[in-house]
């Protein structure tokens, strides 16, 4: 129940976060449009400004997100007699994912303001960080469902229990019939 | 060889649509019930069920609009690749274990067959039927038309055959499609996805070298092209911009769960227990072959700009022209099958669960039982989803679009409440769920009708899809809340504390 109402605050907090940067940002936000040059290509142009200007509206959208993947996973790994090992382990996934999210908004805004770019490896550093930062990040909770999967997910007691449940339904279904 | 490109391609793609029609014929002698031809009888292994789950994630989306979108865009379709890990976490989290648990408690044979026993109620099941119908449709009639397009591009090039009517690759393509979906059902599909994400990876890694070497100084010159050009294009958001970017990373990251093309996969596993390793290799399998998706788009970009090569007449023509122009004949061969196989290990589970929609779920949800003789009237129903789809896709236009822009948000936003969060609540209520069933087609086909016809877009570049999951999802939860539990039947409620 607990864990519902949380999962359902998110939500709405999510809501509340997106109605605010659309009333109050300035006009159409910050995504580009057409290449003067190419047709068939986009061109970003000079809305760094008007971006640099919604980096906290953006990190509280995408850090809320981030809340509510992990209220997923927690949703996913509870079952009867969940131990808060579970929970600490699970959340403390939510550090480093969200730190790498942080970085991105803050790499973003010296990206906007600094000129030459710095570049990490072959892209520029903000980039670099979404590229390896948030697709590693979360790879945490892939290990921990491997590791953890024969106490958190389903042991063998788990799986003998389950089929004394459907013998035990079948029985029960059939004394119906 | 240069000579032969065209010949060599087409003899790669004849091999390949050849080894879809004798799994096809191999799998007809395994598929004797309906279990076996939606469920593939419960009994895969792990390694073909993880290369099943991630090659019907990677569509035909990924391997030809992939590659357009960060053309046209940028880096902003790198929210959806590495929405990866996190999305096949949450996946499997949330549903490799109860979705499986319910399916073999009640002998399900469908994705709203265990919506029907987790609820204990025919209308969720309905409604979810219903949307499975309705997403595969629009979203298969667009996996058609690419998949004819990609033929034509092909038969086109080769001076012999000249050029074939739109309708002709519609036929040809289709024809093995169904051939292999009709006589094999789901066994012949998980084991042509296979090869076929096989194929996909190898291509993709392939062609992840080849765009390397198609531009001096490789990915840090693409970069420095593209910044010179443009900072925004090759910062973090792309083009599309901040909201747009983290409402596409919502959508795919949590859409993902609710794709019933690659979750009943799950319910298809001989071990519940091998969920452990498939999960890895599927996001393995999908980290490979986004390889693709990237360098493709990057390097077409740049050399688009660099004057090297024209303007593309679409943001889509970046996969094939890349591949005509600057791979070997027998590289540009093999992606050209992957980039079939990546339409086709979809379209073909589309098609399967668009049957057991109409012969199965349906029925069963209005009348109370299936039809009599359900493995014919599966394979009948398998032919005619794929005849009104291409009808769809060759004569109703902006239509597909629409349809096929419906799909993976309908999808989500249906089925992310009643399922993923559903199955592992017992709070959750069958009127939360019709309704957020209900809501979530309302307000997709909504806006992405109004988008379409008149223009109206969500500021920001926001995503319709993320818009109307957060509504489905925000009222299920609400509505489960706010009215009085439902008695859970007691051997769910007992797999529920598993």
């Amino acid at each position: 129940m607990k864990l519902a109402l949380v999962f359902f605050s998110l939500l709405i907090a999510l809501w509340l976060a997106l109605g605010a940067t659309l009333l109050t940002a300035p006009d159409g936000i910050d995504h580009g449009f057409q290449h003067p040059e190419f047709e068939t290509m986009d061109r970003g142009g000079p809305v760094g400004e008007r971006r640099a200007k919604l980096l906290t509206q953006a990190w509280l959208f995408g850090s809320l997100q981030i809340a509510v993947f992990v209220a997923c996973l927690l949703l996913g790994a509870r079952r009867r007699g969940w131990t808060t090992g579970i929970k600490l382990a699970l959340l403390a996934g939510v550090l480093p994912y969200a730190a790498a999210f942080a970085l991105v908004i803050a790499a973003y805004g010296r990206f906007v303001a600094e000129v030459p770019v710095a570049f990490a490896g072959p892209f520029p550093i903000p980039t670099a960080v979404v590229l390896f930062g948030l697709t590693t990040t979360p790879l945490y909770f892939v290990l921990l469902y491997i590791v953890m999967f024969d106490r958190w997910i389903i042991s063998r007691a788990d799986l003998q229990q389950f089929r004394d449940v459907v013998a035990a339904d079948r029985i029960r279904r059939a004394e119906g019939d | 060889m240069e000579a032969w490109r065209s010949t060599v391609i087409l003899v790669c793609i004849i091999l390949y649509l050849g080894m879809c029609i004798g799994v096809g014929l191999w799998a007809l002698r395994r598929t004797k019930t309906t279990k076996d031809f939606f469920m593939a009888g419960r009994h895969l292994g792990i390694m073909v069920t993880s290369i099943a789950v991630f090659s019907s994630t990677m569509s035909g989306f990924g391997f030809v609009g992939g590659p357009g979108l960060v053309y046209r865009m940028g880096v902003s379709s790198l929210w959806i690749v590495i929405s990866t890990p996190i999305g096949f976490a949450i996946s499997f989290f949330l549903l490799a274990k109860r979705i499986r648990l319910f399916a073999e408690l009640r002998d399900s044979t469908s994705l709203p067959d265990v919506v029907q026993a987790r609820y204990g109620s025919r209308a969720p099941a309905l409604l979810t039927a219903i949307a499975i119908l309705l997403g595969v449709l629009g979203y298969l009639a667009t996996q058609i038309l690419a998949m004819a397009r990609v033929l034509q591009g092909i038969l086109s090039g080769i001076d012999t055959i000249g050029s074939v009517r739109l309708e002709y690759c519609v036929l040809i393509s289709c024809a093995v499609l169904v051939f292999y979906c009709v006589t094999g059902g789901i066994i012949a599909s998980v084991y042509t996805d296979v090869v076929q994400g096989a194929v996909m990876m190898f291509a993709a890694v392939l062609v992840f070298f080849a765009a390397m070497y198609a531009v001096d100084g490789g990915f840090t010159a693409m970069s420095r092209t593209i910044l010179e050009d443009d900072p925004e294009a090759i910062g973090p958001w792309g083009t599309l911009g901040m909201f747009g970017c983290l409402s596409w990373y919502f959508v795919f990251v949590l859409g993902g769960a609710g794709q019933p093309h690659v979750i009943t996969k799950l319910m298809m596993t001989k071990n519940v227990r091998d969920a452990r390793h498939m999960l890895p290799i599927s996001v393995f399998g999908y980290a490979i072959t986004a390889l693709l998706w990237i360098s493709i788009g990057l390097v077409m970009r740049t050399l688009v700009l660099q004057g090297l090569h024209p303007e593309l007449p679409t943001a889509d023509a970046a996969a094939p022209q890349f591949l005509a122009q600057y791979t070997h004949p027998v590289l540009a061969g093999v992606v050209f099958a992957g980039l079939l196989a990546a339409i086709m290990s979809t379209a073909d589970s589309f098609l399967n669960i668009g049957a057991a929609a109409v012969v199965h779920d349906i029925p069963r949800a209005l009348l109370g039982s299936s039809l009599k003789n359900e493995l014919f009237w599966a394979r009948v129903a398998t032919g005619m989803i794929a005849v009104v789809a291409s009808v769809f896709a060759l004569y109703t236009g902006g239509l597909v679009a629409l349809l096929g822009a419906f799909g993976w948000g309908t999808f989500a936003a249906a089925i992310v409440p009643t399922v993923a969060i559903g199955f592992n609540w017992k709070r959750a209520t069958p009127l939360a769920a019709c309704v957020a069933i209900i809501a979530s087609l309302l307000a997709n086909f909504t806006i992405h009708f109004l988008a379409t016809n008149y223009g109206l877009r969500i500021p920001g570049g926001i995503d319709g899809g993320a818009v109307s999951l957060l509504l489905s999802l925000t009222l299920f939860i609400g509505i489960s809340l706010a009215t009085p539990r439902k008695p859970l039947d007691p051997a769910i409620e007992a797999v529920m504390d598993i």
